[in-house]
């Protein structure tokens, strides 16, 4: 799973964090190496969404937050994961 | 890295750079720029671009990225153009201003600089300037402010600044009592350094500075971002010439006057002629020279615009490169006629009823004119950004000897330019459209309904000229490219001298002579020096040299040789004289061909020998073997020298120039000046190392300096390969310039050709189907299109061919190692745009026999 937008919001949803920050959690947590291109094109398009939103810059960082939106959209793109994952997982076992 | 990094971010659409570009960079930067990163944030951009153009048309958008490129190019060449060849210096009343050289041609090729007795007799005599100035640049050594550290200087007299009406924002100027030899030792300092240096304090002024070792007083600060032509001295000292000591001689200075309010540089070369023959009469002539050698000189004046002092050689450059992008923006003009042409067929008929309605011709026509205009001036703004892009690349990679590029930006100058240029070219490119389509003919375009039909002759014969005119435009820049690739080429070709400058390191290092004011120990702690810089790990040798190969040092002086020139009473011509120690040959990897190189022992028991060029050997004593055990001298009463040896040759004036002939003296002399021991005070040291790109090595070099004394500071470190590229940097950015203008005019020309046939074709299906459906096959059908298309693509050759005979006159002076008219280079390019245009006729000419007859119906 390397879609860079969905990646962002799960980093974002455990606290705010500013866009290195969110590289680094993205790798720790899914091993995917973003670059800071990938990165910002997914927080332009998450920020157009209104699924994120950008809170006042601290130094040249900008941290981000989760909307109550982008959280609802989060869970959403999560459950419609699971049942593949469980698919997935159980005939692999039966395999 | 960074440099890349800013622009590829400028690749990204303004508004989001707005908002994410501090951001990004700052991530970018945390995660160690690498070309993968960089990768990733060039093919975000694009992506972005990419996006935001879907929603644009395709016409507007072809038409607009097609002339903003073009208008791009313009803008870019006219901002460098503008900085260095028309804004007016940075002085009032500029025009006043005039360069004060010399011609001797008896002499000395090429121009001659001022010497103290031309100044003070101008000063003196001269009734065409409100004054004159000399200058000379320089460095200087600062100690007692932090680290010491050596600063670019200028030494002038004591009206140039105030001809200039430069003025202090804080204390004086000097005064002719600051240029007396032995009065109170001044300085000015520049606002950049009064600000680091003194914090801005307004107490500098009146503080003592130690300059080389002597404490001056400083006693103004000069206006912020004051330059001189193109220098910016952190300093300004007075020259002070002594009169009394003045002789006939030592052109050594740089002269600037200001005219009197309307006096002619006519008027001031009569005037100054007037006085050059009575020069003598005010001044002694050294002894050993005559009368009679002053009067074979046959020096004049050589006035002209101060401004051509700043431009020097580089302004033909960038008029053969602003012509070749001028001829770019032309074939973006017929490119996007052509897409108005085919477009508004599209529109025939909305622009027919239009008339038909009653609306008058010059109405329709101005509709059409204005919205060439908007399309031109859109593709105007976009081209702003592709050169405002573009001058951070040039800048960048720093075509060297460009001066004044840092003046090239988007100033409102170079805003009006895009906006007359978007305007012109939205006038030539709507001229087509407006003639067709605003015609009495066009009545009939009602009846048509809309049907394609074949085209009329004269359509037909513009179409002819646009191709035609395209092919040879592209032509005429790829020769142009080609040429100057091949010249580049040659004088890649040719070996400078020496071996591996990219492996050979410089720096130059000065000792004060206030510090050390004996010779002999000077030259002691140069050679201590150059040990401990030997002794450093990965440098391998190490020599001194007063100028390394191509460094644009030029001290001159006439050769005397024992029984063979000047001996007659005649003045011997000047050579090029370097000033060298021990192993500089076996570190630049000069060879020795004949005779040894210097030991140590003879520079300092002052032996008197010297070492020659094999060139010069050559020319005056037919061989290297034969110069050796010789004897040469600098002037008719110093003792003659024992030429010990003769090297390789050095292409010191640049590897298009020719070998120089050299002479190569020991930097420690005795009697070199009169009745004096003379050394080099400041010496270039050339490393052979291993280690180039070693962070460390910087700072290894500066402790090896200060642990023999801590008060030397090492300035100038670059490679001899830097010095080299930044020779050929005209070259290489000409080329540059004209292949990617002939590279990006060709494709718009294959795009242009591409369009019309492919537009023939779909024009003629009705009568390629028809012809289809009588029987004809498919090699009937491609001859149609492939007969005209060839014969355009010869006629745009052959005039391309002719063009380009013309313009290569225009470039036949920066060409090295091959003719201007050369016939490999012109066969090459005209089957390179032949096969391309080729190509671009045979593909749509192809897909005109897939038409299906019943087309012809439809």
């Amino acid at each position: 799973m390397t879609d860079p937008t969905l990646l962002v919001l799960a980093s974002l949803a455990d606290g705010d964090k500013h866009g290195y920050a969110i590289m680094t959690d993205v790798r720790e947590f899914a091993g995917v190496d973003m670059g800071p291109g990938t990165l910002y094109g997914a927080i332009t398009r998450l920020e157009n969404k209104g699924f994120i939103k950008a809170l006042s810059a601290q130094d040249r960082r900008r941290p981000y937050r989760l909307t109550p939106l982008g959280r609802q959209h989060l869970k959403d793109q999560l459950s419609a994961l699971e049942p593949v994952l469980q698919a997935g997982s159980r005939r692999l076992r039966h395999s | 890295m960074n440099i890349i990094t800013r622009v590829i971010l400028r690749l990204y659409p303004r508004r989001w750079r707005q908002r994410y570009e501090t951001e990004i960079e700052d991530v970018i930067a945390q995660s160690g720029p690498n070309w993968r990163v960089l990768a990733d944030v060039l093919r975000s951009a694009v992506v972005m671009r990419f996006r935001e153009a879907r929603s644009v048309p395709a016409f507007t958008l072809t038409a607009v990225a097609t002339l903003a490129i073009a208008i791009g190019a313009n803008v870019m060449i006219f901002t460098v153009v503008n900085a260095v060849l028309l804004k007016p210096l940075p002085f009032p009343a500029p025009h006043e201003l005039v360069g004060v050289w010399h011609v001797a041609p008896g002499f000395v090729r090429g121009p001659l600089n001022q010497a103290a007795f031309t100044y003070f007799t101008y000063r003196d005599e001269a009734t065409s300037f409100e004054d004159i100035g000399l200058w000379s640049r320089a460095s200087a050594v600062v100690i007692g402010r932090g680290n010491p550290e050596e600063l670019p200087a200028l030494n002038v007299t004591d009206g140039t600044l105030s001809l200039l009406r430069v003025r202090p924002v804080a204390g004086r100027a000097f005064t002719a009592a600051d240029d007396v030899p032995g009065s109170r030792d001044t300085v000015m300092i520049s606002h950049d350094y009064w600000l680091r240096a003194f914090q801005g304090s307004p107490n500098a002024v009146g503080q003592s500075l130690t300059v080389d070792g002597r404490a001056r007083e400083v006693i103004g600060v000069l206006p912020p971002r004051f330059r001189f032509l193109q220098h910016t001295p952190a300093l300004v000292l007075p020259l002070r010439l002594n009169r009394e000591q003045t002789q006939i001689g030592l052109f050594r200075y740089q002269g600037v006057a200001r005219l009197k309010p309307g006096v002619s540089i006519e008027q001031a070369h009569a005037d100054l002629a007037r006085l050059i023959p009575g020069m003598p009469d005010r001044f002694p002539i050294p002894s050993g020279f005559s009368r009679e050698m002053y009067d074979a000189f046959r020096m004049a004046p050589e006035i002209h615009p101060w401004r051509e002092d700043l431009a020097g050689d580089v302004s033909r450059m960038l008029w053969i490169v602003f012509g070749a992008v001028g001829l770019l923006l032309l074939v973006a003009c017929a490119n996007v006629a052509n897409l108005y042409l085919i477009r508004g067929e599209s529109r025939r008929q909305e622009l027919a009823i239009r008339i038909a309605l009653g609306a008058s011709r010059q109405r329709v026509a101005g509709q059409l004119l204005c919205e060439s205009i908007i399309l031109a001036v859109a593709g105007g703004a976009v081209g702003l950004m592709f050169a405002s892009a573009a001058l951070d690349v040039l800048r960048a990679v720093e075509p060297g000897r460009l001066p004044l590029l840092d003046d090239a930006t988007i100033d409102p100058y170079a805003m009006g330019f895009a906006l007359v240029l978007s305007v012109c070219a939205g006038a030539i490119f709507s001229v087509l459209p407006i003639r067709r389509f605003t015609r009495p003919v066009l009545a009939q375009s009602l009846k048509e309904n809309g049907r394609g039909t074949s085209d009329g002759r004269e359509r037909h014969r513009v179409r002819t000229i646009l191709v035609a005119s395209q092919v040879a435009i592209a032509l005429v820049l790829l020769i142009g490219s080609a040429l100057m690739l091949r010249t580049f080429a040659a004088i890649r070709g040719v070996e400078p001298g020496y071996v591996d400058g990219g492996s050979l390191l410089t720096m130059r290092l000065t000792i004060a002579e206030s510090t050390v004011s004996d010779p002999a120990a000077a030259a002691l702690l140069h050679e201590q020096i150059a040990g401990r810089v030997a002794g450093i790990g990965g440098v391998r040798s190490v020599g001194l040299s007063s100028s390394v190969t191509m460094d644009g040092a030029n001290r001159r002086d006439p050769v005397f040789a024992e029984g063979l020139i000047g001996e007659d009473g005649n003045m011997p011509p000047v050579r090029r004289m370097k000033w060298i120690s021990p192993s500089y040959f076996t570190t630049m990897g000069i060879p020795v061909v004949a005779g040894r190189d210097y030991a140590w022992d003879d520079v300092h028991n002052r032996r008197p020998y010297a070492i020659i060029s094999e060139t010069l050997a050559r020319e005056v004593y037919g061989s290297a073997l034969n110069a050796v055990g010789r004897r040469i001298r600098a002037s008719p009463t110093s003792p003659w020298r024992e030429i010990i040896g003769v090297t390789g040759n050095e292409h010191d004036d640049g590897p298009a120039a020719g070998t120089t002939p050299i002479v190569y003296w020991p930097f420690l002399q005795e009697n070199h000046a009169p009745n004096r021991v003379t050394v080099e005070w400041t010496l270039v040291y050339v490393m052979r190392t291993s280690r180039l790109g070693d962070p460390t090595l910087l700072n290894e070099l500066q402790q090896a300096v200060w642990s023999v004394n801590p008060s030397l500071p090492i300035s100038r470190v670059e490679t001899v390969q830097d010095v080299y590229d930044r020779v050929t940097a005209q070259t290489s950015f000409t080329m540059l310039a004209l292949l990617v203008s002939s590279g990006v005019t060709l494709l718009l020309g294959v795009v242009g050709i591409y369009g019309v046939i492919g537009y023939v074709v779909v024009q003629r299906r009705r009568e390629v189907g028809i012809r289809m459906a009588l029987g004809a096959g498919t090699p009937e059908v491609m001859r149609m299109f492939l007969v005209w298309g060839s014969s355009t693509v010869v006629a745009g050759l052959v005039a391309g061919v002719i063009a380009a005979t013309a313009a290569s006159r225009a470039i036949a002076g920066m060409l090295f190692g091959v003719a201007a008219i050369d016939p490999v280079t012109y066969l090459t390019a005209i089957a390179i745009v032949g096969a391309i245009a080729g190509l671009a006729i045979w593909v749509p000419a192809r897909s005109a026999t897939r038409i299906p007859p019943i087309s012809a119906l439809l």
